[in-house]
């Protein structure tokens, strides 16, 4: 049974529609990687699918949960990196981690802080305030928040954006890694040669339809 | 994770990146400074006339430097969507607002005691007396509960800095005037029947507040 099936999503703007028809579904432990152009509406499916947004119409059930009426348990289960950090700029990397950890309820003795910003090779910032740091680096650091704890879905929109050649490899792996222990995992990217490299299906977002790429 | 855990951590935080930046703290101080200053100079008043109308300008000072406080408390959640990431993580709505207003009370209470000395320097009212604890608690209380709620709605606005104040000053009218009745009865005649008639009346609106807003807090956050 898949665990994420979407099924006729519509989504409008001030009677403008950007979305028509988005329909599919995804394995656990799949990856889909959605491409398109600009203005297209592939920020607004995923912010549709990470509950910040309600669809005009259509469902999206991810493991049985409807996304609109139990968005506080999908919540629970969901990690999302938007074009913007969710970060505190006056805050260091340690402080700002630290402190999604805490909230998201994570053990002390279960962090994961130190193992996520080896993986990205920068474990030299964590004491650097986030305004003080480039956007690459900080986009590193929106990566390790999305996956402070465990999630079983993760939401990257354009996640390759503005990361070196040896960071879009580390991303690459990490995506693997997380399909291969369950996690289901959707990407947004203009790279074509970023999704291409990545194992999973690529879906078009063209004229308001999602369309198999 | 319990409610006082996550009242700490986001209060804290709030409260860390305030005495990082100081930007709250030394906005609100030169604003009220100037307030103070330009109406020492421009009011000639006898110290009879600071009865009357003193109260009146103690409460205009907190209030404009309290509408700084709100967009301060809220500039960092604000600036990279912050809040919204903490919202992902699927807390209880409650638990944010709760905290977010805790930060602001926190905030203005502080500003409040550094004003209050200013005020005595400069303008000679000395407004200080244990029952004026009452009005300014009560203030802080119904202003931060409801400045937390229409920070978020002017976040929403097009002029978001500039909408901040117009919805402010005047949802807040209500405690505002309650408040500088109380302060007016405490430093002249003391009437106990008039401060209780006020104090119910202040009361009143943070109960109303305190139910209402955290439920509205959730709803635009949804928006």
């Amino acid at each position: 049974m898949p665990s994420l099936i979407i099924n006729k999503l519509v989504k409008s703007f001030a009677s403008k529609p950007v979305i028509i028809d988005a329909s599919f579904s995804m394995d656990r432990g799949e990856s889909v990687i959605i491409s398109g152009e600009n203005g297209s509406g592939k920020s607004t499916l995923l912010k549709i699918i990470s509950t910040i947004m309600k669809p005009d119409s259509g469902t999206a059930i991810f493991d049985g949960l409807d996304i609109v009426n139990s968005s506080d348990l999908i919540k629970k289960r969901l990690g999302y990196m938007s074009h913007q950090s969710f970060l505190y700029e006056d805050m260091s990397v340690w402080e700002n981690l630290n402190y999604f950890e805490k909230l998201a309820g994570v053990k002390k003795e279960e962090s994961e802080i130190t193992s996520l910003l080896d993986l990205f090779a920068i474990n030299e910032y964590k004491n650097i305030k986030i305004k003080n740091l480039s956007h690459g680096t900080q986009k590193k650091i929106t990566l390790c928040r999305c996956l402070l704890r465990h999630n079983d879905l993760l939401v990257l929109d354009e996640p390759d954006t503005g990361l070196d050649i040896a960071s879009l490899d580390t991303l690459r792996r990490l995506i693997d890694n997380l399909n291969s222990t369950g996690v289901t995992i959707m990407v947004v990217t203009h790279n074509k040669e970023f999704g291409n490299s990545l194992k999973g299906r690529n879906l078009v977002l063209k004229n308001g339809v999602l369309q198999e790429g | 994770m319990n409610f006082i855990k996550i009242m700490w951590f986001m209060v804290a935080k709030d409260l860390l990146i305030e005495l990082r930046t100081k930007e709250f703290l030394s906005a609100s101080l030169v604003l009220g400074l100037l307030l103070v200053i330009v109406l020492n100079f421009g009011m000639q008043m006898s110290a009879a006339d600071w009865i009357m109308s003193g109260p009146g300008i103690l409460w205009i000072c907190f209030l404009f430097t309290s509408v700084i406080a709100v967009g301060k408390v809220f500039e960092n959640d604000f600036n990279t969507d912050a809040l919204l990431g903490v919202d992902l993580l699927g807390l209880n709505r409650d638990f944010i607002f709760i905290a977010k207003a805790l930060s602001v009370f926190i905030l203005i209470s502080v500003m409040e005691l550094i004003l209050i000395p200013v005020f005595i320097v400069l303008l000679g009212f000395n407004p200080i007396s244990l029952f004026l604890l009452l009005p300014v608690v009560l203030f802080n209380i119904g202003f931060s509960l409801i400045s937390t709620v229409f920070a978020v709605v002017a976040r929403q606005t097009k002029s978001k800095d500039l909408m901040l104040p117009i919805l402010l000053l005047p949802i807040n009218l209500p405690i505002l005037i309650a408040a500088v009745e109380m302060t007016h009865i405490i430093s002249g005649e003391f009437v106990f029947t008039d401060l209780t008639n006020w104090l119910v009346v202040l009361v009143g609106f943070d109960l109303i507040y305190l139910v209402i807003c955290p439920w509205i807090f959730g709803i635009i956050l949804d928006e």
